[in-house]
């Protein structure tokens, strides 16, 4: 997307948000909540509502006329898309299967696929080791040592 | 008063104390440096403990883990760019980009030095004007700190940077997300669209986590962002007498505004910090060096984070009203102990409040030591290869975002803002003032309608009140700063070229 249509965009998308969410707040869920002295329970996110859409409508204004400002990110080598998306569905994954297999089975999982997504297959040896070591190491630190609750697997009570 | 003194002294120089002590910021220390788990998460998981105990013991186990948390957090941000804990997040702003460029040692340095600094002021504050501090405190209704949430709101001008449109649409979004969930006056429950997890709110941890930590993995595998050049450095590093001559008077205001604030029933540390960032940056003659690796902006907010430790407790003592969730949690301990916090304490218990003065101060000579052996083992990581960190990052942050409700919608949620911190980064959105929202949104709303509940929806209220009015007079002077500071170089600049 051209620059200068950047900030039309996001701000578009703010417009929206608020828009959408202010429409949820005209349900009749809302209407009979607690209204006291006239200040119900939308009242504030109306308000907070009303300033997005604000300054939402003053971003699409300013990018219309004069283009994208602001501290665009550093420019680094060229982004890998496929990459970045392999990335993000492998988080999405493993988020799935924390609760479903247990953290250190999930971690199994998810550490030598982000690992070799991010080039660390080129050291096998390593790789094999961060992945088996690491999600038990964290397990036993967190849930023994510091005895906080993980998500525990359906098959195995120690992982 | 000099037997009280001794009395506490001899109360405090007991075997079962100091391993008490010791413990207590070891674990409050580990606890704060996962992303995520914050102070009350790690005085909790001591608690049980603490009811077998002496008073004495319980009081400095509880101390430990309340300093040795706030001040752990402070290593998560700047290493790694994800607060440890909500105090630490103004840490962030420009303690990872220091260690970002190879001065990691010299961050954390500045960060734990300046805690130390913050947490002693605190005491002597305590020590000094607890009765008066907490009398002042008690004048603080909901319509004065609705005007000090307002103030604090404007941080968000000094960290928005180029943008400040985009900074505050970051902001008013973050006080958006606050609004999920129940209504803080009502208990009614919004904008949870037929999703019952929803119904308890979007957590502040995993949103912060995801914001920073995971934005950050993504913006690193996008961009293959080069790494410093040269190996980091590791270990910790206190700057020279020099750069911190210059610092002093950060020092001195960060620890000023973290003990008033902190003794702000209701308040916290997060909101002290950026207090105080944004004070230094205000002020400050290196100003646009800020988020950029300034020192001064480490000094600040680490200062004023660890203030609010002695601060919260002004209220807690002096009247039994506790400061902030973490000393609710002690409250609690030293009613179950016995110990009864109020005015009659100063007047009946003074060798214990001296023991507990000074377990204190040990508390935060500990948390310096500690905190700069524990620099030399946490900066080796950073020696790691980079995509070991990265997924190092990503398992951590999952850990604390789950531990802090043990609700696995928290990780969705962590994820789901990690992509929203992506997308406002790649559009030029600052996250710190998307942070303030969050931190300030529910104290906002609360002190609002709480006003405007009381005053029976009569605006005008809010400029009856003195209190209120100074602090508004001085959002207001804030907010013109910037226009007449730039007139007034303006026509500096033109009587010189005349």
């Amino acid at each position: 997307m051209p620059g200068r249509f950047r900030d039309v965009a996001v701000g578009c998308a703010f417009l929206g948000g608020a828009a959408l969410l202010w429409f949820e707040t005209t349900r009749e869920h809302y209407a009979a909540t607690g209204a006291r002295a006239g200040f119900n329970t939308i009242f504030f996110p109306r308000l907070v509502l009303a300033t997005i859409a604000c300054l939402a409508l003053v971003l699409i204004v300013r990018g219309i006329l004069s283009g994208p400002r602001g501290a665009l990110p550093p420019a680094g080598a060229p982004a890998s898309a496929w990459r970045l998306l392999g990335i993000v569905l492998a988080m999405v994954l493993y988020v799935a299967a924390i609760p479903a297999l247990g953290f250190t089975i999930a971690g199994w999982l998810f550490v030598p696929v982000m690992l070799g997504m991010l080039g660390f297959f080129a050291r096998p040896l390593a790789c094999v080791a961060v992945s088996l070591a690491f999600p038990p190491a964290v397990w036993v630190f967190v849930r023994d040592l510091l005895n906080i609750q993980l998500p525990i697997s359906p098959w195995f009570n120690i992982l | 008063m000099m037997e009280d003194f001794a009395a506490g002294l001899a109360m405090i120089l007991s075997l079962s104390v100091i391993v008490a002590m010791a413990a207590g910021t070891a674990v409050g220390i580990l606890v704060g440096v996962l992303p995520g788990l914050g102070t009350v998460v790690a005085l909790t998981m001591v608690l049980p403990f603490t009811f077998a105990m002496e008073p004495l013991v319980s009081i400095a186990l509880l101390l430990g883990v309340y300093c040795g948390s706030v001040y752990g957090g402070s290593v998560t941000a700047i290493l790694i760019n994800a607060p440890g804990t909500p105090q630490s997040a103004a840490t962030m702003l420009d303690g990872h980009p220091l260690a970002r460029r190879g001065h990691a040692d010299l961050a954390l340095g500045y960060a734990t030095v300046a805690s130390l600094f913050g947490g002693l002021f605190s005491i002597v504050v305590l020590v000094l004007l607890a009765p008066q501090l907490a009398a002042f405190a008690l004048r603080f209704g909901p319509i004065e700190v609705f005007a000090l949430t307002l103030f604090s709101l404007t941080c968000i001008a000094s960290v928005s940077r180029e943008s400040m449109i985009k900074g505050l649409l970051a902001g008013a979004l973050g006080i958006a997300l606050t609004t999920v969930g129940p209504d803080p006056m009502t208990g009614d429950i919004r904008f949870n669209f037929g999703l019952h997890q929803l119904s308890a709110g979007i957590g502040l941890i995993p949103t912060l986590v995801g914001l920073f930590a995971l934005s950050e993995v993504l913006m690193r595998v996008a961009d293959r962002r080069p790494s410093p050049p040269g190996d980091p450095k590791v270990g910790f590093r206190i700057a020279p007498w020099v750069k911190w001559r210059g610092l002093l008077v950060t020092l001195l205001r960060g620890s000023t505004i973290g003990s008033f604030i902190g003794a702000l029933p209701g308040t916290g540390a997060g909101t002290a910090a950026f207090v105080s960032y944004s004070e230094a940056r205000r002020t400050s003659r290196r100003r646009e060096n800020f988020g950029n690796g300034e020192p001064e902006g480490v000094v600040a907010a680490e200062s004023a984070n660890n203030a609010v430790t002695g601060g919260a407790l002004i209220p807690t003592l002096a009247l039994g009203i506790p400061g902030d969730p973490a000393t609710a949690v002690m409250l609690s301990t030293l009613i179950v102990q016995g110990v009864v916090p109020g005015p009659n304490l100063f007047a009946e218990q003074m060798p214990l409040l001296y023991a507990i003065f000074l377990s204190l101060v040990v508390v935060n000579v500990m948390m310096f030591a500690m905190g700069a052996l524990g620099s030399q083992l946490f900066t080796r990581a950073l020696r790691a290869p980079e995509p070991v960190i990265l997924v190092g990052i990503v398992v951590l942050s999952m850990v604390g975002s789950y531990a802090v409700r043990n609700n696995a919608f928290d990780l969705a949620i962590t994820v789901g803002a990690g992509l929203l911190g992506y997308a406002l980064r790649r559009n030029g959105f600052p996250l710190p003032p998307l942070a303030i929202g969050m931190v300030l949104g529910p104290l906002i709303e609360t002190s609002l309608r709480q006003s405007l509940l009381i005053s029976r929806g009569d605006i005008l209220v809010l400029g009856r009140h003195p209190i209120a009015l100074v602090l508004f007079s001085l959002v207001a002077i804030f907010l013109l700063w910037p226009v007449l500071r730039g007139r007034v170089t303006r026509g500096k600049q033109a009587r010189s070229c005349r």
